[in-house]
């Protein structure tokens, strides 16, 4: 008898972990549909154990790149000097302008809020590791819930907007980027508000969708987050339109956007510490303690 | 320490991957489920396998389980073709991994196809698939030696796995 199961161990343990396999797909299919894409916590283990070895990788590479791009960057300082003072007097005249102009309209008070409020709930991660697979596309960060980082938090970059943190450890991250083909996010095209979804498709481009025939959508059009769907906040730059794709007598047409961000270059990129309404609902709703309690931690903007 | 060693690969690959482009960064994780299988005994080859491909789910956005199944079913080709080929000499297992690396990229485009719908991958992404897969069958050999050392010094390397047998007759 023992013997028989020794002999059967090998072929045993193999189904075992297929259907365990199959079964977590499976799940995470149902989560991702549901757009809760957190992973269980005792795997969540490799991706805090990784971090600092990413850490330690990342180190050396950066000074070796930095001193040379110092180096390089050394020779055409002077002219660029005074290039650069040119373009701060101009801009700081230009400013000027805009605040003068934001004031009379009586909207100064506004912005400067919600600024405020976007500031006050950024966190600066630094971009540790990228996707193992061909297929997918998201980063790894070196912060997390010690530092207030969650599940369901936007993630933007100086240019705009990143993705969306879908794992989280004490000290590290996950973050889904926009071009990932699981990502989605509401758009407004900021000329013509016109409406649409932008998708993420695996590859370097965005695809946007807008609904309606007619919609006033050109090349070179700006598109923003229009804050529907409640996952991202309203204003964050997305792309910029670079082809629209009218099919005749489509009711949906279609344009390829290149974002706003060079997924590529990223080296610094901000986790704004709020969910948006869905994801409150979603991750909060269900009484997640964890997540409340490092919310709590962090100073919950 | 296999497990450890594949790890600390996995958690590496995923570093050079932020550094260095996609097609340059040899598949770390893949080439020790490879040598997990093939140095190991059957039971624990199976099982390194298994939870080096749940470490790549973790670093990865793909499904949960996704790169698991993959490595599982590269450690049933593994252990078919020990019996057929010399993967111990570093040519044959560069091309051994070349073939197992193209197979792991097309397995997971089917999987990614089944699970979550259309995918159509594009030239450009064929063509970074298929230079990944270079880049990985390079590095393979070094790899086979690292994982042996590795195995070696943990005192968990399958002795059978090394035995060759010369099968050949004298010519009469």
């Amino acid at each position: 008898m023992g013997d028989f199961f020794r002999r059967i161990r090998l072929p045993l343990a193999f189904a075992a972990l297929v259907l365990l396999t199959t079964f977590f797909m499976i799940g995470d299919q149902r989560a991702a549909r549901g757009e809760r894409v957190d992973a269980p916590w005792p795997l969540s283990v490799v991706l805090e154990a990784s971090a600092p070895i990413q850490r330690a990788v990342r180190w050396p590479i950066e000074r070796v790149r930095g001193g040379w791009a110092e180096y390089v960057a050394i020779v055409d300082v002077g002219r660029d000097n005074g290039e650069l003072r040119e373009r701060v007097a101009s801009l700081e005249e230009q400013n000027l302008q805009l605040r003068e102009a934001l004031v009379e309209s009586g909207n100064l008070d506004r912005v400067v809020a919600m600024r405020r409020g976007l500031e006050a709930g950024l966190m600066p991660t630094r971009v540790i590791g990228q996707d193992v697979s061909p297929y997918f596309r998201s980063l790894l960060l070196d912060r997390g819930r010690k530092s207030g980082v969650l599940s369901g938090m936007p993630v933007v970059s100086d240019r705009g907007l990143v993705g969306l943190v879908t794992a989280t450890t004490p000290s590290a991250s996950r973050a889904m980027l926009l071009v990932d083909r699981r990502a989605a996010v509401d758009a407004v095209v900021e000329r013509s508000r016109a409406l649409g979804v932008v998708r993420g498709a695996g590859t370097a481009e965005l695809e946007f969708a807008f609904l309606m025939r007619g919609a006033d959508v050109v090349p070179g059009d700006v598109l923003l987050t229009s804050g529907v769907g409640g996952v991202y906040p309203k204003g964050l730059q997305i792309g910029t339109v670079l082809a629209v794709h009218a099919e005749k007598g489509a009711l949906v047409h279609t344009a390829s956007v290149a974002p706003a961000v060079d997924f590529g270059q990223l080296e610094i990129a901000y986790a704004l510490l709020a969910r948006g309404p869905s994801m409150r609902l979603l991750y909060e709703g269900d009484g997640d303690a964890e997540d409340d309690a490092a919310l709590g931690a962090a100073g919950k903007p | 320490m296999l497990l450890a060693a594949g790890w600390l690969a996995l958690a590496l690959e995923s570093a050079l991957l932020a550094q260095f482009p996609f097609a340059v960064v040899p598949a770390l994780s893949l080439l020790f489920a490879i040598a997990a299988a093939l140095l190991l005994s059957p039971l624990a080859g199976l099982l390194v396998s298994a939870a080096l491909g749940f470490g790549a789910d973790m670093l990865s956005g793909a499904l949960l389980g996704q790169h698991a199944f993959l490595r599982l079913v590269e450690f049933a080709v593994v252990r078919a073709a020990i019996g057929q080929f010399d993967l111990v000499r570093p040519l044959p297992f560069a091309s051994f991994a070349l073939g197992v690396a193209l197979a792991d990229a097309a397995g997971s485009a089917a999987l990614i196809r089944f699970f979550l719908g259309a995918f159509e991958p594009d030239a450009r992404g064929l063509a970074l698939v298929a230079l990944r897969a270079l880049a990985t069958a390079a590095a393979a050999p070094l790899v086979l030696a690292l994982a042996r050392r590795v195995a070696a010094w943990g005192g968990e390397a399958d002795p059978r796995r090394e035995m060759r047998l010369e099968t050949k007759r004298p010519v009469l």
